[in-house]
């Protein structure tokens, strides 16, 4: 493939069964190339299933998954899916040197390099095997980093772990999207850490995409909604609008504004056009609501 | 593939198991000719003689040296099955054989690489075994007679055998993600094999042997009645007691086609031929088997009375070294290439999650 592409996967019409349960159903999304690109569905959606198939280690039913990079290079591809794959009775530094060897790259002091840059770099003679869940995780990070991968690829990478590790494990993965241009996939149950990560998500639901949306393009479509309360709407509506917010006022003169503002600004603004506010309920839709609004019910995934 | 050579034989090195199975190759073979000498001492001993005072025959030294060295074949495999599922298996419990195919590794070279580098292992630990047993001879006296060097290349065989059972500890290992069964299954087949070659082996004679037999028994009998040795109603009774499908009976017919087609055999063949040196005395059987092993063992029943150097001249109770080698390294690698392949297919289209 050309370096021209600007996306690094597209997934187009991939099905999978096992017998006569269908998996995937005909699923369809294009991960943009120097994206963190996140997979968000309830348990069973068919998340991890499709990582798999990009990983290698499915093949799908039908479908087809392109990749924008050349993906049979060794090494061009890093992932963790589910549990991090390392040897349990080596060394945090011997399972990088076994995955260097496996890639054919020279042994060197960039592995102590991976060590420091997951944290890892004092844990010595301390078996993987013996690591908590957090170290692991890093650990098979760094293995899946090993070759500078253009795409790494992680389902549920914070799955289990703590607050911490969480914090680590997020700013690990954006220092590798910003420092090293790498593209993410990720899929996680904790959509508040997702959505401090992703620029991309693509919603899936019963082993379909059933939307895909850019990190901006959810906040446009959610973010801080408020509802002002106000003696004289009409007359709020030209205050609000000229403070940048997207506005409406319903047949119970309620005013709705979407978007962010300074509270205190608007008071100000309200009072000297002569504009009494009696009480504000503001609602903030986050990437959890807002897919619950889209796939119905509770959300699980 | 080289890259994946490299990663594999470094593991072998920091493995335990590898080296607690080498350790065994060295001692276990040596302890074990420290004990023949015991035993041999002790025997010399009881009868009133030293045994810096005897010089054992070299036919003996040829058979000990051979019982030895070759008994790799039959205490390895337990310990090969456990080390080989256990090796292997950390590749599925710990992830590492999807962390392969991610890499982009191609699933035929992984199984190759896997295959090869714990062929290797085992054919290292059976060469540590062997020179094991040829120093163990050493030291404990006993002295060492590889039959001019001939000895290395049956004994090389019997490795392609042994790893002919090693394919299929691999190949389980390899279809399997659960460590457990394999481990179950390899064990359970190491130990039928070893104790099943051992029978297989006593049905070894082929039916033209059998026949060769027979008639010969007829002219003993006839001579032994001529000499009023026994009556004709004995000769007769014999003859019917003891026919053809005494040989060839239900136990034959099942076991000698295993005995044909798998290599399970190897040990009992080539213990059988140094056994008939042993009592035969007879050089010219050296580079032979002896297929009349089976019959000689049963010629006091029969009361034939035959000795090894009665069937000399019997072309069908012979097979050459060299064209048992052939025919031994033939099965094995046809083993190793049906096994291996068949293990392939599978885990080309294994699920590697």
């Amino acid at each position: 493939m050309s370096e021209t592409n600007d996306y690094v996967i597209k997934v187009s019409n991939v099905s999978k069964d096992y017998g006569r349960h269908h998996i995937l159903d005909s699923m369809n999304f294009t991960v943009p190339k120097g994206s963190i690109f996140g997979l968000v569905g309830r348990n069973g959606a068919g998340k991890t299933t499709i990582m798999r198939i990009i990983s290698g280690l499915q093949k799908p039913t039908a479908g087809t998954v392109e990749y924008g990079f050349d993906h049979k290079k060794l090494g061009n591809v890093g992932a963790l899916v589910e549990l991090p794959s390392i040897y349990s009775n080596q060394t945090a530094r011997d399972n990088l040197i076994f995955q260097y060897m496996n890639l054919g790259l020279k042994i060197d002091d960039s592995i102590d390099k991976s060590l420091e840059f997951v944290g890892l770099a004092n844990t010595g003679n301390k078996k993987a095997g013996k690591f908590s869940l957090g170290m692991r995780q890093r650990l098979g990070i760094a293995m899946a980093m090993a070759g500078n991968p253009e795409v790494l690829i992680l389902d549920e990478p914070i799955n289990g772990l703590d607050p911490q590790g969480i914090i680590l494990i997020r700013d690990l993965l954006i220092r590798l999207n910003q420092e090293k241009g790498v593209t993410i996939i990720i899929s996680s149950h904790i959509l508040s850490e997702l959505s401090k990560l992703a620029t991309d998500f693509a919603f899936v639901e019963s082993g379909k995409v059933v939307k895909e949306i850019t990190a901006d393009d959810l906040e446009n479509a959610g973010g801080l909604e408020t509802e002002f309360y106000s003696g004289t709407p009409e007359q709020l509506l030209p205050v609000l609008n000229a403070m940048g917010l997207r506005t409406k006022i319903d047949n119970d003169g309620i005013v709705y504004a979407k978007g962010y503002y300074n509270l205190t600004e608007v008071v100000m603004a309200a009072n000297a056009a002569g504009v009494n506010i009696a009480r504000v309920v503001t609602k903030e839709t986050d990437l959890e609501t807002y897919f619950v609004k889209l796939v119905g019910g509770e959300s699980n995934g | 593939m080289g890259n994946l050579f490299k990663c594999e034989f470094k593991r072998l090195t920091k493995s335990v198991f590898f080296w607690i199975i080498t350790g065994f190759s060295v001692v276990w073979p040596i302890l074990t000719a420290v004990f023949y000498r015991a035993i041999l001492t002790l025997t010399f001993t009881e009868n009133g003689i030293g045994f810096e005072d005897v010089a054992l025959p070299k036919e003996v030294i040829m058979y000990m040296t051979w019982m030895i060295a070759v008994s790799f074949i039959t205490e390895l495999p337990k310990f090969s099955a456990l080390f080989t599922c256990l090796h292997l298996g950390r590749e599925y419990s710990d992830g590492i054989v999807r962390n392969k195919v991610i890499a982009g590794h191609s699933r035929t070279k992984i199984y190759l690489v896997y295959s090869l580098t714990i062929l290797a292992a085992n054919a290292f630990f059976c060469v540590v075994y062997i020179f094991s047993a040829i120093f163990g001879l050493w030291i404990s006296g006993l002295g060492v007679n590889l039959n001019g060097g001939e000895m290395f290349i049956r004994l090389g065989v019997g490795i392609v055998v042994f790893l002919s059972m090693v394919t299929i500890f691999s190949t389980l290992a390899l279809i399997f993600r659960r460590r457990a069964l394999p481990i179950i299954l390899s064990i359970i087949i190491a130990m039928i094999a070893s104790t099943s070659a051992l029978v297989i082996g006593y049905f070894n004679m082929p039916s033209k042997a059998v026949n060769d037999y027979i008639e010969m028994r007829s002219e003993r009998y006839e001579e032994m009645v001529d000499h009023g040795l026994i009556s004709q109603k004995t000769a007769n009774d014999l003859e019917e007691k003891y026919d053809r499908d005494h040989y060839l009976g239900l136990g034959w017919k099942i076991f000698h086609p295993v005995y044909v087609i798998t290599p399970m055999g190897f040990e009992s063949d080539y213990q059988a031929a140094t056994t008939g040196v042993l009592f035969g005395a007879d050089l010219e059987y050296t580079d032979e088997i002896d297929f009349s092993d089976n019959f000689v063992s049963n010629s006091y029943e029969d009361m034939s009375m035959f000795e090894h150097k009665d069937f000399k001249r019997v072309k069908s109770m012979h097979m050459s070294y060299s064209e048992l080698n052939l025919i031994y390294l033939a099965k094995s690698f046809f083993y190793i290439l049906l096994i291996g392949g068949w293990g392939l297919f599978i885990f080309r289209k294994k699920n590697l999650f």
